[in-house]
């Protein structure tokens, strides 16, 4: 069983994987897309290391390959769709809390506006 | 779901990539990652155009190299010394990368020269292989013979129907028309045959039937349709034959679709043609030479020559010269003459002759880039002898130091390969996009494996040859001289003085004479432009077709023009 602390803190596309399937189930083009709108384009994956990066993941138990879903369109039967597994999902939450931490601490020193002092 | 031989160049270039990627059980990802790129790079040509496809495809083909690096060292397959020989060439391959790496002007200059070399000489041999070189695309190609002199008058053809050369004879007549009741007009290019044109050609019907006896003389009352339209227009309905279209406000019966491996000569001319009709010759009375509107293709009969052809046209002209000499001697009292030329040659003349010349100029090139690689790959060589004689006073094996450098040889000959086979494909998808038209046959070019396989050939075995160099000198070389301080320790033999001598010769000599043809072919584009266009004007619509050429260059030519004028 990996261990959830030794993962944490990830590293900025890891974690923007793993969040893009926190929502639903997706397949590579939805993950990049997803991606880009998360970082509002600053994050652009190229498919070799997204793929690498799955299958780290996979390995490291955070998501597995699942089946489409009963909503996919038609002519998506190649497409491996990806889930999240209760791993992913607990470490990123986890990084999600440490960075939301980072912010309410920067927001403390009026790094970034907004909030109340911590 | 699009088949894998339709995707588009950048991703079957990708796909290629991928299998640098590390074999796995399940298979790996190599697919995943191509049918990915597949999709991001038809967004990226949707949104932002072809240049943005190849940009998101260097990118991409950059990261996907180092992520097989980076997958290949953590699979430990280069992790294993002295593994049996095996493990010998992965470290020399370790070594090799590194010593490249300190010398990375030497290396990319290297590569850059072999890829641009072999690149630009397939993509050239190519051009030329599809348009000039591959023969026509119909049986017994050789005996086609185009009636040159522009067009002919329908008296003539009837009576060049009775030389008995010919085992068939073919006329045409193109014009446009225009296909109407169906929503909005479409104009077409038709072409109106005589009955033995497919006879000639070789053509067949996909569906229905071609032209018989009974349609003529035609009256565009039946039509043929070209396979492209069938499939454009209706979607490959096979019901359209017997239906009733309307062209010109007249319907005409479909009898028939063409075959769509079969190839017009207009095709092979680069014009498409949509429908044919059968050719109306009623309205033409016997003696109205005057009136010149046929094309003429003649098929020659087993055994006849173009001479006997040619003399027994050449007695019809001498006939019809006597009967209306008005129409057949010109005013210098000389009677016009219609030349027979073999259909093969009557295709291509307009541009063979430039594009050969072309093809001899990148022909010097990949001799100048094998003299300039062998050039770099021996003074490269003698900066080494040190570091050689040192590894051999250390114990290093002549088949070891061989080995080494050949490995080197090896590593940047794959690497220029790599390079060119990306020029080469994307040379001749350059020149297709980049067609202007009236380039006969274009449609069939494709980037020639063979000459591809012969350039890369040529210029790997120019750089192994050479590369082996230090390895050769290390083995003859006093090794006491060569570990020595100071630059007189790399003293080079006087063989190795007279070998780089001849090879600043050899490639020299082709520059020079490169630049002699290169005048040689300008001049001929000044008279000629290589889409046949003559005079000022085909000046004109180089400098508009040409932004690369120089704009000195096309000033001095254009001042030349003026003073001879």
């Amino acid at each position: 069983m990996t261990d959830v602390a030794s993962l944490i803190p990830l590293n900025p596309r890891d974690y923007l994987i793993l969040f893009s399937l926190v929502e639903q189930d997706r397949h590579g083009y939805g993950i990049v897309k997803k991606m880009e709108a998360l970082s509002r384009g600053s994050v652009r994956i190229d498919p070799a290391n997204l793929y690498r990066s799955l299958k780290r993941m996979t390995r490291n138990g955070l998501v597995e390959e699942t089946l489409p879903p009963q909503t996919a369109e038609a002519g998506m039967e190649r497409r491996k769709y990806y889930r999240i597994r209760p791993l992913g999902r607990e470490v990123v939450e986890l990084e999600a809390l440490r960075l939301a931490e980072l912010t309410a601490a920067a927001r403390a020193l009026e790094l970034i506006p907004g909030g109340e002092p911590a | 779901m699009r088949s894998k031989s339709r995707r588009p160049l950048a991703v079957r270039l990708y796909a290629l990539l991928t299998r640098l990627l590390p074999a796995e059980p399940g298979g790996g990802y190599a697919d995943d990652a191509t049918t990915l790129f597949e999709e991001l790079h038809a967004d990226a040509v949707r949104k932002h155009g072809w240049t943005a496809g190849w940009t998101l495809w260097a990118h991409s083909a950059a990261l996907l190299i180092g992520c097989a690096i980076r997958e290949r060292s953590e699979t430990g397959t280069g992790r294993r010394r002295g593994g049996g020989p095996m493990g010998t060439v992965l470290q020399d391959v370790r070594y090799g990368v590194r010593t490249l790496a300190k010398r990375p002007t030497f290396a990319m200059t290297t590569i850059l020269i072999l890829g641009v070399g072999i690149g630009a000489t397939t993509a050239i041999f190519s051009v030329v292989d599809a348009v000039v070189l591959r023969p026509l695309p119909y049986p017994d190609a050789g005996r086609l013979v185009h009636f040159t002199r522009g067009s002919h008058s329908f008296p003539a053809f009837r009576a060049w129907l009775r030389v008995s050369s010919f085992e068939s004879l073919a006329a045409m007549r193109d014009y446009d028309v225009a296909l109407t009741g169906g929503g909005t007009p479409l104009r077409l290019r038709a072409v109106a045959v005589s009955p033995d044109f497919f006879r000639t050609f070789g053509g067949a019907p996909h569906l229905g039937r071609l032209f018989d006896a009974g349609d003529y003389p035609g009256d565009q009352s039946v039509a043929v349709l070209d396979a492209g339209l069938w499939q454009r227009y209706w979607g490959g309905d096979p019901s359209v034959v017997g239906r009733t279209i309307v062209v010109d406000g007249q319907p005409a019966v479909v009898v028939g679709v063409l075959d769509p491996i079969f190839r017009t000569p207009e095709r092979e001319t680069g014009n498409q043609v949509d429908i044919w009709f059968a050719l109306d010759d009623g309205g033409v009375s016997a003696d109205d030479h005057d009136y010149h509107e046929l094309g003429v293709i003649g098929r020659l009969a087993p055994g006849v020559s173009l001479e006997v052809a040619q003399a027994e046209v050449d007695a019809q002209q001498q006939a019809f010269a006597e009967q209306f000499p008005s129409d057949y001697v010109t005013r210098a009292g000389v009677i016009a003459q219609v030349p027979l030329v073999l259909l093969c040659e009557a295709t291509v003349r307009q541009v063979s002759s430039t594009l050969l010349t072309l093809l001899g100029a990148v022909g010097l090139l990949l001799l100048i880039a094998c003299a300039n690689v062998a050039n770099l790959f021996l003074a490269h060589g003698t900066a080494r002898t040190r570091e050689m004689s040192l590894r051999a006073a250390l114990g290093a094996t002549r088949l070891r130091l061989a080995g080494q450098v050949l490995t080197e040889s090896v590593l940047l000959s794959l690497a220029g390969g790599a390079l060119a086979v990306v020029l080469a494909f994307g040379g001749v998808e350059l020149f297709a996009r980049f067609n202007p038209g009236g380039i006969p046959r274009i449609d069939t070019l494709a980037v020639d494996v063979r000459a591809l396989a012969f350039s890369a050939l040529v210029a790997m075995l120019t750089g192994i040859l050479f590369g082996m160099l230090p390895a050769v000198q290390a083995m003859g070389a006093d090794v006491d001289d060569a570990l020595k301080d100071g630059a007189q320790a790399l003293t080079v033999s006087r063989g190795g003085r007279r070998l780089r001598s001849g090879l600043v010769v050899a490639a020299t000599a082709p520059s020079y004479l490169g630049s002699r043809r290169r005048g040689a072919l300008l001049g001929k584009i000044e008279r000629r432009d290589c889409f046949g266009n003559t005079g000022p004007s085909a000046l004109d619509s180089m400098e508009g077709r040409a932004p690369w050429l120089c704009p000195m260059r096309i000033r001095r030519m254009t001042l030349t023009r003026a003073e001879r004028s």
